[in-house]
C-alpha cells in the first residue's frame, strides 16, 4: 500500500481530513476530526455521510482504522453526534489526555473549561435562545459584532455533548480509547496493527506545567461571569454593603455640589464595570485550543504534520524538546493550525523548522468579521515553502495540481515508497 | 433663665495667638489587608499630609468618589473632618462600614504620593485637563477580581469580589474581598497614576521592558512602604530573627487576593531565584516587573544586612551569633529602625531615578543607569556601598544596559552633556519666575494659620500645559521658550529638526544632598513621533516615538542629555544605527505579542490596527488577560 490520499473536506471554518493509505481493498483510513462552526449542521451531515460512505470496504461495512479527534472544540467534533456512526466501526480512537476520564488533573481541565465557556455562553446569549445552534449562521440579534465574535468562540468551546458521547464510547467494533501522550513517554513512536510500516509520533499536547496553565481558563472567573452579565443580571441585595448605604446620582450631587466626577464618567465606569472583553472569549479559545493532539505521522518517505490548533505555548513546548524539533524539520505535509490563524503556526516553525517543498493545506473559511483568519503573510510564508490548497479558495490548489471535488473536498495523493 | 452668663462689655481684647495648623492627620488602615494574621488582624495609624478635606474625602490632588457601576449606586461618603472622627484619629478599620474604606484608600493614596513629593523634591501634579480634574479614586468601581487605573478617566477603579469557594486561603469561601482594604493594591495602582502623571509614554509598550517597568515600580513602592509601618516591622523582624530575606509578611505582596483568588499564596513576592535567563524569556509584565523587583530588592537585603552587622554584634558579644529563638524587643526595635532608614532612602533611590529617565521607550538598563546617577549627584561618596549592591543585584539578573562597555559605575552614568547650549539665555527672566513658583508650591505649609492662604494649591505643574484649553501665563510663556530652545538646537538635542517637538515635561527640583547644600535642578523632557511609521498593520497603532531628557543645572549649564532619538542623520557615530535598531525592536515585539495572542484571529481591522493600543490598558493587563 504505497499510496496515500490526503483529503481535506471542505467544512468552511472547521476541520475534516481523511487520509486513506492503499487502495481499492487494501485501502485503509484514518479520519483527523469533523465539525465546523461557519457552516450548517446539514453540510457538516453530508460530509460525515461521505467520509462513512468513503470508508465502505467490499463487505459494505464501513471501517476506519484510527479515529483521531484533536481537541474538542465544536469546529473539530460537532459532526460526531451524527447517530450514523454508531454504524462505524472503528480499531482505534485516540484523544489528548485531557480527555482521559479517569485522570484528575485532566477532569479538572475540562470542567474548568467547560464551566468557563457555558458561563461565558449564557452571559452573551439572547435569554431563551438554544446554546446549541450554529455559533456563526445563527441570526446576529445579540447586540453587536464585538459579542456576535465572543458568543461564537464560547458556543465553540461548549461541551458537544452528543459527539464527545460518540467519540468517549460510540462507534461499532468496541474501539479501544487512547489518551496521549502517554505519561513520561514524550515524543512516543506508536504503531496500529492494520496500518503496519506507518509510525505515529505524538508530539503533543505537552503535560509540563506552563503548558497546563495554557490551557487553564482565565482567572477571575466571578468577575468575568458577572461582568458578561451586563445591565439584565440581578443585583444581590447585599453586594457591596447593605442598602442602607447607597445614595442615588441626585443626592450625591446634592451632597458634593465640586465634584469633578460627571455624568459622563459615570457611564465610564458603567462600561468598564459591565462589559467583557473580547480577549476574555480568545483566553478559552487559547486554553482548549492548546490540549490539541500533535501527531506526527511517518509513511515512507513522507511526514505528515497534524497539530489540530495547537497555540503559541503547547508548539514552543514541542519545539524545545530537541527529539520532537529534529523530527518536524522532517515534515512535508503540514495541515496548517487553526484554519491559517496568526498564533498556531509559529513563524519560527515556518522558518527555521519546515524545509522547502513542503505541501501545506489549509482548511478555513473567510469570515467577515475576521479578516486575519487565514491571515495573510502567514499564508504568503507558508506558500513559499512550496504548494498551497485552500478549502475556502478551491482554485489555489487546483492550480497546484490536485485534485479537487468542488464544494466538497481537495486531495493529494502521493506514493510513499512502501 | 438659663445660658452663659452675659460677656461683661469693654475695651477689645489683644488677639490670642491663634491656634497653629496641623502638619499632620493621624488616619488608621490596615498595614496589609483584612486577612487574619497569627492572631487578628494588624491595623496601625499613619500620618497623611494635613489638608482640609471635605466629605469624599476629596483633597486638593485627590478625589474619593464612592460609586458602584455593579450596583449602580454611590454610597454614603465619609467626612474626615467630623469632629467626632478627628478625635479617635480616623475610623476604626472595619470591612462593614465603606466608611472606612473610602478613609483607607484616601490614606495610603497620600502616603504613597508624599514619597513621590520627598523623593523627587518637588510637589507632583495630578490635576488634568480643562477642568483641572483631580485624581479619583473609586473603593468600589465593580464587581471583579481586578483593580486598575485608568488614564481616560483619571482614576483609580478598585473592583470587589467573592473569595474562590474551593480554596480561599484563610478567606470564608464566598466572603466579599475588597482590593481597596490592601495597602499593597493600593499603593501599586496610585503609583501607576503617578508614574503615568511623569512619563506619560511608559504605558505604550515600545519594548518588552515598557510596561513590565510599569508593574515592577509599582509593586516596589508597595513593597517599601510597609517599611515604614513600624509595628509590623518589628513584629516580622523578631519572628524572622533579623533575616528578611525570609518570606515574611514585609516582602509579600496582596496577601488576601492571592488567596482569595485561589492561589494558595500571595500575589507577589520580592524574592526570587536570581536567573540570568528568565530576562530572555519571560514577557508578561507583571512576572517581568517581577525580576526588577527582586533586583532592587537583593541591593536592599546587601545594604541591610551590612548596616546591621554591627548591632548584631554588639548585641552577641562580638560573635555575631544570635541565640535561639525570636529576636529579643529592644533588638528588634533597633533593628527595625534600621531596616526602616534603608528602606525609605532605597525607595527614595529608586523614585529619584525617574528624573534621569529617557521620556519614551524605557528599558531596566536605562533605569539601572538613571538609578546610579541620580544617586550619585546627591550623595557622590556611597559611603554604604548601596549603589554596588544594586548594580550586582541587577547584574545577577542579566539586566546590562545597552551600550555600556562595563557595570563599573563610572561607565554606567549617564554620560555629561558636550556641547550643548546654555539654557539660561532662551528662558531669561522666565527661569527665576518658575523656581518660584515650583518652590511655592513644594514648601512646608505654615503651621501659622494666618499664613494658610498663601500655601495653597495655586498652580498646576507644566504637565498641564499642553491639555487644551489650558493658558497660564508664566507656563505657556516657559513652553513656548522651551520651544525655541529646542528646535534652535534640536541636533544637539538629538532631535529632527524637520518634526514638531513636543514638550511633555519641565519641572524644577529641590533636593538635599547628603553634605546638607540644596541641590536644585530643572527636567525637561522633549517628545516626537516617527510620521512614517507603519502605525497601523505593523507597530498595532503604538507609533515609534524619540525624545530627550535634560538635566539642567540652576545657571542654565546642561549636564545629562538622556536621549532615546528617531533614526536620522542627525544623530553622529553609531547612534543612528541603533535607533534604527530601536524601531526593529519596537516591530519585533510587536509580532511577537500577536503570535502569543489569541484573540488576534478574532479582530476585526480596526481591532488589529489598534491592538498595542489595547494591550497598553492595565484593565486588561491585571485580570491576566495578556497575550
Amino acid at each position: 500500500m504505497t499510496e496515500l490520499t490526503i483529503r481535506m473536506y471542505d467544512v468552511g471554518f472547521g476541520d475534516c481530513f481523511l487520509l486513506t493509505f492503499g487502495k481499492g481493498d487494501e485501502a485503509r483510513h484514518v479520519l483527523f476530526d469533523c465539525g465546523s462552526i461557519s457552516v450548517g449542521a446539514k453540510q457538516v451531515t453530508s460530509v460525515a455521510e461521505h467520509v462513512i460512505e468513503s470508508c465502505r470496504g467490499a463487505d459494505g461495512r464501513s471501517r476506519i482504522e484510527l479515529l483521531v479527534c484533536t481537541h474538542r472544540h465544536r469546529d473539530h467534533v460537532g459532526g460526531f453526534s451524527d447517530p450514523r456512526w454508531d454504524k462505524v466501526e472503528v480499531g482505534e480512537v485516540w484523544m489528548p489526555w485531557t480527555e482521559d476520564p479517569d485522570d484528575k488533573l485532566a477532569t479538572k481541565i475540562r470542567t474548568r473549561q467547560s464551566g468557563f465557556a457555558a458561563t461565558l455562553a449564557d452571559a452573551l446569549n439572547v435569554p431563551g435562545a438554544s446554546l446549541d445552534r450554529d455559533p456563526l449562521t445563527s441570526e446576529r440579534s445579540v447586540g453587536g459584532r464585538a459579542r456576535t465574535t465572543m458568543l461564537a468562540i464560547a458556543l465553540n468551546a461548549l461541551t458537544n455533548e452528543k459527539a464527545m458521547q460518540t467519540l468517549h464510547s460510540g462507534f461499532s467494533g468496541k474501539p479501544p480509547r487512547h489518551f496521549l501522550p502517554v505519561k513520561d513517554n514524550p515524543c512516543e513512536a506508536r504503531t496500529l496493527a492494520s496500518l503496519s510500516g506507518i509510525n505515529f509520533h505524538i508530539l503533543g499536547p505537552p503535560r509540563d506545567e506552563d503548558a497546563i496553565a495554557s490551557m487553564d481558563p482565565p482567572k477571575g472567573g466571578a468577575y468575568i461571569a458577572r461582568a458578561a452579565a451586563g445591565n439584565s443580571a440581578p443585583v444581590p441585595e447585599n453586594c457591596a454593603f447593605r442598602p442602607k448605604w447607597r445614595l442615588d446620582r441626585a443626592e450625591f450631587d446634592r451632597r458634593h455640589p465640586q465634584t469633578t466626577f460627571s455624568a459622563g464618567d459615570q457611564k465610564q465606569i458603567d462600561v468598564l464595570a459591565e462589559e467583557p472583553e473580547g480577549t476574555v472569549a480568545a483566553a478559552i479559545d487559547r486554553a482548549v485550543n492548546n490540549t490539541s493532539l500533535i501527531i506526527l505521522i511517518e509513511a515512507g518517505n513522507q511526514w505528515l504534520l497534524f497539530p489540530g490548533d495547537a497555540q503559541w505555548g503547547s508548539w514552543n513546548s514541542a519545539m524545545s524538546n530537541d527529539q520532537c524539533r529534529s523530527l518536524m524539520k522532517r515534515t512535508t505535509f503540514y495541515k496548517v493550525g487553526h484554519h491559517g490563524s496568526e498564533n498556531a503556526t509559529p513563524k519560527t516553525a515556518v522558518e527555521d523548522v519546515f524545509k522547502d517543498g513542503l505541501i501545506s493545506f489549509f482548511s478555513t473559511a473567510s469570515i467577515k468579521q475576521w479578516p486575519n483568519v487565514p491571515r495573510a503573510p502567514l499564508v504568503d510564508a507558508i506558500a513559499k515553502k512550496g504548494k498551497i490548497a485552500r478549502s475556502d479558495d478551491e482554485a489555489i490548489g487546483k492550480a497546484a495540481g490536485f485534485v479537487v471535488q468542488t464544494g466538497l473536498y481537495t486531495e493529494w495523493t502521493i506514493d510513499t515508497g512502501v | 433663665m438659663n445660658g452663659p452668663p452675659p460677656v461683661a462689655q469693654g475695651p477689645a481684647p489683644s488677639p490670642l495667638p491663634e491656634i497653629p495648623r496641623p502638619v499632620w492627620r493621624p488616619l488608621k488602615i490596615y498595614p496589609t489587608d483584612p486577612t487574619q494574621g497569627y492572631a487578628s488582624a494588624l491595623k496601625t495609624s499613619i500620618n497623611v499630609e494635613y489638608e482640609r478635606l471635605t466629605p469624599g474625602p476629596v483633597g486638593e490632588r485627590l478625589e474619593v468618589v464612592d460609586y458602584d457601576g455593579y450596583s449602580k449606586c454611590f454610597y454614603e461618603a465619609v467626612n474626615l473632618d467630623q469632629d467626632e472622627i478627628l478625635i479617635q484619629g480616623g475610623l476604626e478599620p472595619s470591612e462593614s462600614d465603606p466608611r472606612f474604606h473610602q478613609q483607607m484608600v484616601y490614606a495610603v493614596a497620600s502616603r504613597t504620593l508624599a514619597n513621590f513629593d520627598r523623593a523627587l523634591g518637588r510637589r507632583v501634579s495630578l490635576r488634568k485637563g480643562s477642568k483641572n480634574t483631580r485624581l479619583r479614586l473609586f473603593p468600589h468601581a465593580f464587581n471583579g477580581r481586578n483593580a486598575f487605573y485608568d488614564h481616560d478617566l483619571h482614576g483609580v477603579l478598585f473592583g470587589y469580589f467573592q473569595a474562590d469557594m474551593d480554596d480561599p486561603g484563610p478567606n470564608m469561601p464566598g466572603q466579599t474581598v475588597y482590593t481597596c482594604l490592601s495597602h499593597d493594591i493600593i499603593a501599586h495602582e496610585m503609583t501607576h497614576a503617578v508614574v503615568d502623571r511623569l512619563r506619560r509614554y511608559f504605558l505604550e509598550p515600545s519594548n518588552v521592558d515598557v510596561l513590565a517597568f510599569h508593574e515592577g515600580f509599582s509593586d516596589l513602592v508597595a513593597l517599601f512602604q510597609h517599611f515604614s509601618f513600624r509595628d509590623l516591622l518589628s513584629q516580622e523582624i523578631r519572628r524572622s530573627r533579623s533575616d528578611l530575606r525570609k518570606p515574611t509578611l514585609l516582602v509579600q505582596l496582596a496577601r488576601q487576593f492571592g488567596f482569595a483568588t485561589g492561589e494558595g499564596k500571595s500575589l507577589r513576592s520580592a524574592i526570587d531565584k536570581p536567573d540570568a535567563k528568565l530576562l530572555s524569556s519571560v514577557i508578561e509584565p507583571h512576572d517581568r516587573g517581577a525580576i526588577l523587583v527582586a533586583a532592587v530588592f537583593d541591593g536592599f537585603f546587601e545594604t541591610y544586612s551590612n548596616r546591621i552587622r554591627d548591632l548584631i554584634q554588639i548585641a552577641t558579644g562580638g560573635s555575631g551569633e544570635l541565640p535561639r529563638g525570636e529576636l529579643q524587643p529592644a533588638l528588634a526595635n533597633r533593628v527595625a529602625a534600621e531596616a526602616a532608614a534603608t528602606a525609605q532612602r532605597q525607595l527614595d533611590m529608586c523614585i529619584r531615578a525617574f528624573d534621569y529617565l529617557p521620556p519614551v521607550d524605557v528599558t531596566f538598563g536605562d533605569y539601572l543607569r538613571a538609578l546610579v546617577t541620580a544617586d550619585f549627584e546627591i550623595n557622590p561618596a556611597d559611603e554604604l556601598d548601596q549603589r554596588a549592591a544594586l548594580i550586582e543585584g541587577f547584574r545577577r539578573r542579566g539586566i546590562y544596559p545597552v551600550g555600556v562597555t562595563s557595570l563599573a559605575e563610572q561607565s554606567l552614568r549617564w554620560p555629561a552633556a558636550e556641547n550643548i547650549p546654555n539654557l539660561k539665555d532662551q528662558l531669561g527672566d522666565l527661569l527665576p519666575k518658575l523656581l518660584k513658583i515650583e518652590a511655592d508650591r513644594f514648601t512646608q505649609r505654615s503651621t501659622d494659620p494666618r499664613v494658610e492662604g498663601l500655601s495653597k494649591e495655586h498652580f498646576d505643574s507644566i504637565e498641564e500645559i499642553d491639555e487644551p484649553g489650558h493658558r497660564k501665563t508664566v507656563y505657556a510663556e516657559l513652553r513656548a521658550a522651551l520651544l525655541r530652545y529646542a528646535k534652535s538646537n534640536a541636533a544637539a538635542l538629538y532631535l529632527r529638526s524637520d518634526l514638531p517637538i513636543f514638550v511633555s515635561g519641565f519641572n524644577a527640583v529641590f533636593r538635599t544632598a547628603t553634605n546638607g547644600r540644596l541641590l536644585i535642578e530643572l527636567v525637561a523632557q522633549f517628545v516626537q513621533t516617527d510620521p512614517e511609521g507603519q502605525v497601523d498593520a505593523l507597530l498595532g497603532g503604538v507609533a515609534v516615538k524619540g525624545g530627550t531628557t535634560i538635566i539642567v543645572s540652576v545657571d542654565g549649564t546642561v549636564r545629562y542629555a538622556i536621549t532615546k532619538p528617531l533614526p536620522g542623520p542627525h544623530l553622529p557615530g553609531t547612534m543612528g544605527q541603533e535607533a534604527q535598531q530601536r524601531v526593529q525592536t519596537q516591530s519585533q515585539f510587536v509580532a511577537e505579542l500577536d503570535a502569543r495572542d489569541p484573540f488576534v484571529p478574532y479582530m476585526s481591522k480596526k481591532q488589529f490596527d489598534n491592538r498595542m493600543k489595547a494591550r497598553m490598558a492595565l484593565r486588561s493587563l491585571h485580570s491576566g488577560l495578556w497575550p
